[in-house]
């Protein structure tokens, strides 16, 4: 019963942060589209156009959850591997979502609205993932800073136990 | 009076009143033994107790025909498998006897944490950290091995440390 209670928790959590992605995937998506649309002429947006964004959002937002879910050590060429499919599966699936539905059909100027639409979102996925391993890095970096503290902090309580000096 | 099992070292409180002459050391102990003097029996005290016997509990571990004394300050991390605790040191592994939740309650103090549930580090052997995606950390120990930390032990981590 608890083995069930711990997958159904653990499946929660990740189920919300696909969401919170998904929410931001989706925000960018329709945003972008809606001052691209506004600038080219128009400035409405079908109920359909923005249902198909949000369930390709939510849809790249597990793709990318996906990839990294196991809790498992990566070799360095996988995780690289894996990062790259982190950005390219979603943006790769947002332009055949795209295409597939026509989002720039019947609009002025659509072929041009659509290559800066997809210029955009893949700026944007690049620039996510980057802002993220750099925020990555940076907690590695402090993580390890409190890990040297900590370190030398019970090497002095050793010594002073001992009633021997460390030599600096 | 409490014993710690494995090293024999003996620790006692005893009350006195203040001003009271502390008693007599001069006789020669045949074992280690230490004394807390208090005015009353609290239970900072029976912390303080408990604090002096976990710096003297060691771990039997056995492989086979042998077995060892385990100091948990040489233990890189306790790993359970198939319902079976193992202290893995430098290395060398050891199955030793208890469960992690027993484990992780005697070295709560000792900068021991729990990464995962079947894995409890100790963070004194910990060569680096490395945050990953997935907002999972990686810790690499002093002999190369790496630990995964789960996100919800991450949090603890993060906590423990800051």
């Amino acid at each position: 019963m608890n083995r069930w209670r711990d997958r159904w928790t653990e499946w929660f959590k990740h189920e919300l942060d696909a969401e919170i992605m998904a929410c931001m995937h989706g925000f960018v998506m329709v945003f972008l589209y809606l001052m691209e649309k506004f600038i080219a002429g128009s400035d409405m947006i079908g109920f359909l156009c923005a249902l198909e964004m949000g369930i390709l959002a939510y849809g790249a937002a597990w793709i990318q959850k996906l990839l990294f879910i196991r809790d498992r050590i990566y070799g360095k060429w996988e995780y690289r591997l894996r990062l790259l499919g982190w950005i390219f599966f979603p943006y790769g699936l947002t332009v055949l979502t795209g295409q597939v539905f026509g989002w720039f059909e019947g609009i002025p100027h659509g072929a041009a609205v659509g290559v800066v639409f997809y210029a955009v979102m893949a700026a944007y996925y690049i620039l996510f993932a980057f802002l993220i391993e750099r925020f990555y890095m940076r907690e590695s970096r402090r993580l390890n800073e409190l890990l040297r503290e900590l370190k030398a902090e019970e090497k002095k309580r050793k010594a002073s136990l001992t009633g021997k000096e460390e030599a600096e | 009076m409490e014993k710690c099992e494995v090293t024999g070292m003996k620790v006692r409180i005893v009350k006195r009143e203040m001003g009271d002459p502390a008693a007599d050391c001069s006789q020669e102990a045949e074992e280690v033994e230490v004394v807390i003097y208090c005015t009353e029996e609290t239970e900072r005290v029976r912390e303080l107790r408990d604090a002096i016997l976990a710096k003297e509990r060691r771990y039997r571990g056995t492989d086979g025909d042998r077995s060892a004394l385990l100091d948990p300050e040489e233990i890189f991390y306790f790993e359970s498998v198939d319902k079976k605790v193992f202290a893995c040191l430098a290395s060398r592994v050891w199955q030793v006897s208890g469960s992690l939740e027993r484990l992780e309650k005697e070295l709560a103090g000792r900068n021991y944490l729990r990464a995962s549930k079947s894995v409890l580090m100790n963070l004194g052997r910990v060569e680096e950290f490395t945050s990953t995606m997935g907002n999972r950390i990686i810790a690499t120990m002093e002999n190369g091995e790496k630990i995964v930390i789960s996100r919800h032990y991450a949090r603890r981590l993060r906590m423990l440390l800051k």
